[in-house]
């Protein structure tokens, strides 16, 4: 017995909407809008926010976890996994699986089906995985039009979890559809009117036909489908090949998302367990994926599903939340695509960032068993407060409330992207620690502000990802300014 | 805690000669000028005539690389080798800290005349902001700009206390008012509340004129016994030391759980050790050159110092306290808002300020009828505070 046991969605901070590529290039408007993530998210920060929350409503032990698998065709790096930089957050088993799979939109259903087979075969009970991309379009072509930013997470347990995975099937297929050679920045399409009929269309349908012959499913047994969306149209008509009824389509997501890569099948199926009318148990959902082929699957709704479901932020309430940028130069800027000053890069070392993992990872910190104060970080091996070497580790919240901060428009003696929220974060459960906030109109802060921790990427010295943690606002956080008063 | 120091060097250590370059953008002039410029100033304030054979021994205090390393520094711009000469550095107590290790070789009996200085050589690094952030700590904890650290005391002190950016601003008119009369000073230019109110940010709330400039420059102090001094140019107004002391907390306050951020304990142990080694208390101190690298540096100072209680720094500088013709004349130099902060320098030029008000040769405005002269560094993250205490000869 296979399951997906539960799920995670990460929408960035942004969007941008389409009118603002159509004004900036003079192109013929169209609607809606694409999720555009910041400048310090990469996919290993936005996989790590899926994750966590896929984790958390699992309400499972992260020890737990026998196999990872990060998804994405924009891996921070190519040589050198990636999903060990995930899992060292997560605080994985160090005889966890960890795999990146990457180079084809693909990825993330291929995944679940090497997750099936090896809970299937019982050699697994629970595994994580989580897909996300931050690919960029072409500049100054309608493809701008289609890519969002975002990441999601499902653990798939040996048990029925919200929703029961029955099988699948798998088809290949050769066609040089989208692509980006090493090196190249962008992905780049050639005859998209191919890529969708011989591409898209043709195999989505014949890996769910195939699908549908091999457990006897006629299209009226289907209470929803969820798919990926290369575009609408293209989406409504593998609905119709297929004989499916509208009333089953899921929201494809792509008007107000985008198409966020190897994350958007994952996020439209969470999509479809999240909308209305809900799923009931042993509901039949085909779930099925896209690129150099196609895989399908066939789900079942279980009776956890509807519980499940209201332990999460809904994907669509995710959406409106976003922050609109105003202007095309604001996504120019977030996606480094102008030639500005050099980003702020500090000195780094390696050896410096593997000696010090356990505390810049997992947020480790200790409790002094002397005078009992909670503290971060283990940079020092006695208490900051009475000087006892005495010291038991700890692991620290990722919650809290600004202490004091300042505005910093100085970076390195530099101009850029300021004013910095640097902000004194009392955790929640002890330990306090400096750190900067994203993700906030910085005037925004005050003392006393609740900030939730968020994985990102720092800068790039020493030649290799350098990730920490910042702060940003939680959730209804942000107050108007007089609320600094109240604070005190 | 607890302890009693039984030690004290009060004194037992004369400033016989002070010597200082003017403060501000010396383009022309590298940090081995600089420094050969005041020192020069101070051997001919002392009647040194042959510092070869006359100078012991040297402490330079610098805190960048980029403007020397090693004692070499010094000995090359003098011109004084096979001495001992040794660089100090301590963030922005680099210069006291020089000035202290060199009054203990004159009190330990070893030295007979020392030459205490500092210089820092800022400007070629460019004007905006301390350089060197790529380069130390580690490569992702967040390190803060200098006015950024300062801002979390204005922020925290904003909130309890209620103080405003108008407060911060008095602080900065009172050290214009006081620098547009120091010839030495980099900026000599009054300024309204207006002024500041408006100025650019640098770190909300502190803005422009709430921050000391980038700004290079040297000082120099020449040190002996009182007996010694009985012999040179000033035998009847060299100043004595009456407590010299430095403390040192962490240098990542914002991991200390217990740190108010509107007080630092780094400057409230100095100013307790060296009012106790000076036997008076901060009511006795006539002026202060205190470490104003931000307006609300000198606020929180003036309560740290123990000048008044805290959370009423406000009150004071709205009472005029701090004012030339005040209770307790604060920064009549016009501090580091006028000189700028040439890092290791600026600690000297403290000393070197106190000498002459003492001695009532102010270039400045003068404090009438000084007793006590309290100088006083505070650098890094609030880490190192250094007080030094000077009276007139008996």
């Amino acid at each position: 017995m296979v399951g997906i046991r539960s799920y995670g969605v990460y929408v960035p901070k942004y969007k941008l909407p389409r009118k603002s590529i159509a004004e900036a290039w003079d192109f013929p408007k169209a609607p809606g809008n694409i999720t555009i993530s910041n400048q310090d998210e990469d996919s290993v920060t936005m996989a790590v926010a899926a994750a966590f929350e896929a984790l958390e409503t699992a309400n499972i032990d992260p020890k737990e976890i026998d196999a990872l698998y990060f998804c994405t065709t924009t891996p921070p790096y190519t040589e050198k996994q990636n999903a060990t930089t995930i899992a060292s957050v997560l605080a994985l088993r160090d005889d966890c699986l960890t795999v990146d799979v990457t180079d084809t939109t693909r990825a993330a259903s291929i995944a679940l089906i090497n997750a099936f087979d090896s809970i299937s075969a019982g050699k697994m009970k629970n595994i994580l995985i989580v897909a996300a991309d931050k690919r960029y379009a072409e500049p100054i072509s309608m493809y701008e039009y289609q890519y969002g930013d975002g990441a999601a997470a499902l653990v798939v347990s040996s048990d029925d979890g919200i929703a029961k995975i029955n099988g699948y099937h798998s088809v290949n297929y050769e066609l040089v559809g989208p692509w980006r050679k090493e090196g190249d920045h962008h992905t780049q399409q050639f005859e998209i009117k191919v890529e969708t009929k011989y591409g898209y269309i043709n195999n989505t349908v014949k890996a769910i036909k195939g699908l549908m012959e091999k457990f006897e499913l006629t299209p009226d047994m289907i209470k929803r489908a969820a798919y990926y969306c290369l575009d609408p149209r293209s989406y409504g008509r593998i609905a119709a090949a297929l004989k499916l009824s509208n009333k089953a389509l899921a929201d494809n997501l792509f008007l107000d998302h985008g198409n966020t890569g190897t994350a958007l099948a994952f996020q439209i199926l969470i999509g479809a367990f999240e909308q209305k009318p809900s799923i009931k148990q042993d509901d039949n959902i085909i779930f099925a994926n896209y690129g150099d082929g196609a895989d399908a699957f066939y789900l079942q709704g279980t009776e956890n599903l509807r519980a499940e479901v209201k332990k999460h932020t809904k994907l669509q309430k995710k959406l409106a939340k976003r922050q609109e940028l105003p202007k095309y130069t604001d996504f120019l800027k977030y996606r480094y695509l102008i030639k500005t000053k050099d980003p702020f890069v500090r000195k780094s070392s390696n050896v410096t960032m593997w000696r010090d993992a356990k505390f810049l990872n997992q947020m480790m910190g200790f409790k002094c068993n002397k005078c009992g104060t909670v503290q971060y970080p283990l940079l020092m091996k006695n208490c900051i407060e009475c000087g006892s070497q005495d010291i038991t580790p700890m692991q620290l919240k990722r919650t809290g409330k600004v202490f004091t901060y300042s505005l910093d428009h100085l970076i390195n003696c530099e101009y850029y992207q300021t004013p910095v929220p640097r902000c004194v974060v009392d955790l929640d459960g002890g330990g306090r620690l400096l750190l900067d906030m994203t993700d906030c109109n910085p005037y925004d802060t005050y003392v006393g502000m609740p900030v939730e921790l968020t994985f990102r990427k720092i800068h790039e010295g020493g030649g290799f990802m350098n990730y920490y943690w910042k702060c940003k606002p939680a959730e209804g956080a942000v107050k108007p300014k007089s609320a600094e008063k109240e604070a005190k | 805690m607890g302890h009693i120091r039984k030690g004290s060097i009060k004194d037992k250590i004369a400033i016989i000669g002070v010597g200082a370059t003017k403060f501000g953008e010396q383009w022309e002039k590298n940090q081995h000028d600089l420094l050969l410029e005041a020192v020069n100033d101070a051997f001919a304030d002392a009647g040194i005539k042959d510092p070869q054979e006359e100078i012991d021994a040297i402490w330079c205090g610098i805190q960048y690389y980029f403007t020397g390393l090693s004692g070499g520094t010094a000995a090359d711009a003098i011109k004084i080798y096979g001495k001992p000469v040794t660089r100090v550095e301590n963030y922005c107590a680099s210069g006291m800290d020089a000035f202290r290790n060199a009054c203990f070789s004159v009190a330990s009996g070893k030295e007979d005349i020392v030459l205490a200085c500092g210089v820092e050589k800022l400007m070629d690094e460019g004007s905006a902001g301390l350089p060197g952030f790529k380069e130390f700590g580690h490569p992702v904890l967040p390190l803060p700009s200098a006015p950024a650290m300062f801002c979390f005391a204005a922020s925290r002190s904003f909130a309890k206390y209620g103080w405003t950016k108008e407060d911060l601003a008095r602080v900065a008119v009172k050290n214009h008012f006081n620098g547009y009369h120091h010839p030495k000073a980099h900026f000599r230019r009054k300024i309204t509340i207006e002024d500041v109110m408006n100025a650019p940010m640098i770190a909300d709330p502190l803005g422009r004129y709430d921050c000391c400039a980038m700004s290079d420059g040297s000082a120099a102090l020449v040190i002996t016994t009182p007996e010694i001094a009985e012999s040179y140019a000033h035998a009847k107004d060299y100043v004595l030391v009456k407590a010299n002391a430095i403390s040192v907390h962490t240098n990542f306050p914002w991991y200390k759980p217990s740190y108010s951020f509107v007080g630092f304990p780094s400057t409230q142990e100095a100013a307790k050790m060296a009012y106790e080694e000076a036997g008076i208390t901060a009511k006795d101190v006539s002026f202060a050159e205190v470490h104003d690298c931000f307006t609300i540096t000198e606020m929180v100072n003036y309560q740290d110092l123990g000048f008044i209680p805290p959370g009423t720094a406000n009150e004071w500088l709205k009472e005029g306290g701090p004012m030339i013709d005040g209770e307790k004349p604060v920064n009549p130099s016009g501090g580091l808002k006028c000189f700028g902060h040439p890092i290791g320098a600026t600690g000297c030029r403290m000393l070197y300020e106190c000498t002459k008000q003492l001695q009532g040769r102010a270039e400045g405005l003068q404090v009438k009828d000084p007793e006590y002269g309290l100088a006083h560094n505070l650098g890094g993250a609030f880490t190192v505070a250094s007080v030094t205490i000077l009276g007139k000869k008996e």
